[in-house]
């Protein structure tokens, strides 16, 4: 993950996970310092569903795409992950990879904000994504 | 090449006259070789220019503006001002003999502020200054072609309204022609003393990619620089130099679509009226929140369809939005585009025979538009770097330079733009309200508004009489 974080859930930069009613999940971790940046990345599952969540719109609250704007693909090892670049909720201003695996739609995402520029986010998303291990649920 | 921090940082800081450090790069980073008509003629207009290239993209008609842009505003210094209206000719003169009126040569544009004619020649202004006769109707007074700036509902509480005597805008696509006239002008000068520097470019290589304004905001490491589409002409990614959507030849003059009353020598016939803005733009805010539909909703017209990458949208006059337009637009969607809006005053609502006889149809757009992006921040020197707030960080921005009839047609325009519509009607909106065109993004620091006197009274108009 992007220095400082250390992708410990509870660790010291866990900024908190949730489980909605709908069963998808946002694990997300941050740290900030006012003056010098924040390096802020989340995880997100969507159990049973490949399709784009709907998020509302914060000016209007119309029914939107929670993730839009695609700036087009990465591949990683047999990861095929969307590109978004204007997002919503937790991920706005974030840069975002989104991807489908065994019915259910993934993401994580990078806010582009100092220390990082959007380069640097794209290069620590790819890291990432090549990096992720399989965690199986566990009864 | 790619700049570090602190080479950009010392190349904006160190740009005065003749210095221009920052923009050094526009000729490196500018891909295409231009081949531009040389020769030219001098129009009895200053803010004609001969020689613009015109091209297709995506069907549309796009006009090329010159590479280099630079407006330098000054002061008055003299007390003789006949003695400064020689000096100044003499020195315009020598300008044009060695540089045609052309992209490839130099286009000159002196314009004067109030504080000039107010201070300098009172009397002669009262008298010869156009009546508008739209806004004195209005008002129901006597209000004259050139008013002062004024601060748009949407514009930020802390806008300087300027009081410059003089503007120069400088267009080329030659660098060094730009800095031989700032220094023929103003360097070392007794009659005109710079108060602030303003630089900048228009890139037409945006068919190539990525195009000059993407590269020179990367380079100057402005957030969201990434994510300007390869084939951007200006920062917010859309082509904004579509002929449809510049007025044509002479349409912005003075005489040409009786907006005013001349006056009894008909003196500034021929001459205009030219608005400058600096405005910054959040590149970040803009290609992060806002998503490729929303950002042709609110540039274009909401609901307006093109293929996801598109650029350059057709604004041709049939196409033009009027205030019901404007306003159904509002009701259904609850924003207005930024082209729609401004149409519904800038376009004309019938055709128009003009004295010369040219035929102007309905739909045509009315302002000139020569307004160029910008790393400055907000200008690139300023005599009073504390009033103006100079950073030495570059800024993504625009220099907004245009030409209109009146200023009152100008405060029209951009009204509109805010949603107070041509038929009285005023749309309400929350301040950097992101339904209103481009307002949520953009955030203007200066106004000012000038009259362009035609070739023939450009130096110290008035002086002589």
């Amino acid at each position: 993950m992007p220095d400082p974080l250390d992708a410990r859930i509870g660790g010291t930069y866990g900024n908190g996970k949730s489980v909605s009613r709908d069963r998808s999940y946002l694990v997300s971790f941050f740290w900030g310092e006012p003056g010098s940046g924040e390096v802020h990345v989340n995880f997100r599952g969507y159990p049973g569903r490949t399709r784009i969540p709907t998020c509302s719109d914060l000016d209007t609250n119309r029914p939107v795409p929670c993730f839009s704007d695609p700036k087009g693909m990465v591949r990683v090892r047999d990861i095929a992950a969307h590109i978004y670049t204007a997002n919503q909720g937790a991920d706005q201003w974030h840069v975002l990879y989104a991807w489908q695996r065994g019915g259910s739609l993934y993401s994580i995402s990078q806010h582009v904000a100092p220390p990082y520029t959007y380069t640097a986010v794209v290069r620590n998303l790819k890291r990432m994504l090549t990096g992720l291990v399989l965690v199986r649920p566990e009864p | 090449m790619r700049l570090t921090r602190r080479q950009v940082l010392v190349g904006a800081a160190t740009s005065g006259l003749g210095a221009v450090g920052l923009y050094e790069l526009v000729d490196r980073v500018a891909s295409s070789e231009r081949v531009r008509r040389a020769a030219g003629r001098f129009h009895s207009e200053q803010h004609l220019l001969d020689g613009l290239a015109v091209e297709q993209d995506n069907g549309v008609a796009v006009v090329i503006p010159p590479l280099h842009h630079a407006v330098v505003t000054a002061h008055v210094v003299t007390e003789d001002l006949r003695g400064a209206q020689r000096e100044l000719e003499d020195t315009l003169t020598e300008l044009e003999r060695r540089y045609p009126p052309t992209p490839a040569g130099l286009g000159v544009t002196v314009a004067w502020g109030l504080p000039y004619f107010r201070r300098f020649v009172p009397q002669q202004a009262d008298v010869h200054i156009p009546v508008d006769r739209r806004a004195s109707g209005k008002a129901g007074r006597t209000v004259r072609a050139l008013a002062h700036a004024i601060r748009f509902p949407s514009d930020p509480q802390g806008i300087l309204l300027e009081r410059n005597d003089v503007a120069v805008l400088l267009r080329s696509d030659v660098r060094k022609h730009i800095e031989d006239a700032e220094r023929a002008l103003f360097r070392g000068s007794r009659i005109l003393r710079a108060t602030s520097i303003r630089r900048g470019f228009v890139g037409s290589d945006f068919r190539a990619g990525p195009s000059l304004a993407k590269r020179m905001a990367q380079e100057a490491r402005i957030d969201g620089a990434d994510l300007i589409p390869d084939d951007a002409e200006l920062f917010l990614g859309f082509t904004s130099t579509q002929q449809a959507a510049l007025g044509p030849s002479k349409i912005a003059n003075f005489e040409t679509l009786g907006y005013v009353d001349l006056g009894p020598t008909a003196y500034f016939r021929n001459g205009t009226h030219m608005h400058v803005s600096h405005v910054f733009e959040d590149l970040a805010s803009w290609y992060q929140t806002f998503d490729f539909q929303e950002r042709v909703d609110t540039v274009f017209k909401p609901g307006v369809k093109v293929k996801s990458g598109t650029v350059t949208v057709s604004e041709a006059g049939p196409d033009a939005a009027s205030a019901a337009d404007v306003l159904d637009d509002f009701h259904r969607d609850g924003r207005i585009g930024h082209s729609s809006s401004i149409q519904s005053a800038s376009r004309l609502v019938r055709d128009v025979v003009a004295p010369d006889g040219t035929v102007y149809t309905r739909g045509t757009a009315i302002p000139q538009r020569a307004d160029f992006n910008t790393l400055d921040n907000p200008f690139a020197w300023s005599s009073k770097p504390e009033r103006d707030t100079m950073q030495e960080s570059p800024a993504a921005g625009l220099h907004f330079v245009v030409f209109n009839p009146t200023s009152d047609d100008f405060h029209r325009n951009r009204l509109a733009m805010d949603g107070v519509l041509p038929d009285g009607s005023r749309l309400k909106f929350g301040v950097r309200d992101r339904k209103q065109g481009f307002n949520a993004v953009l955030s203007t620091t200066h106004r000012q508004n000038f009259i362009v006197p035609p070739r023939r009274h450009r130096s110290f108009p008035l002086a002589e009489l």
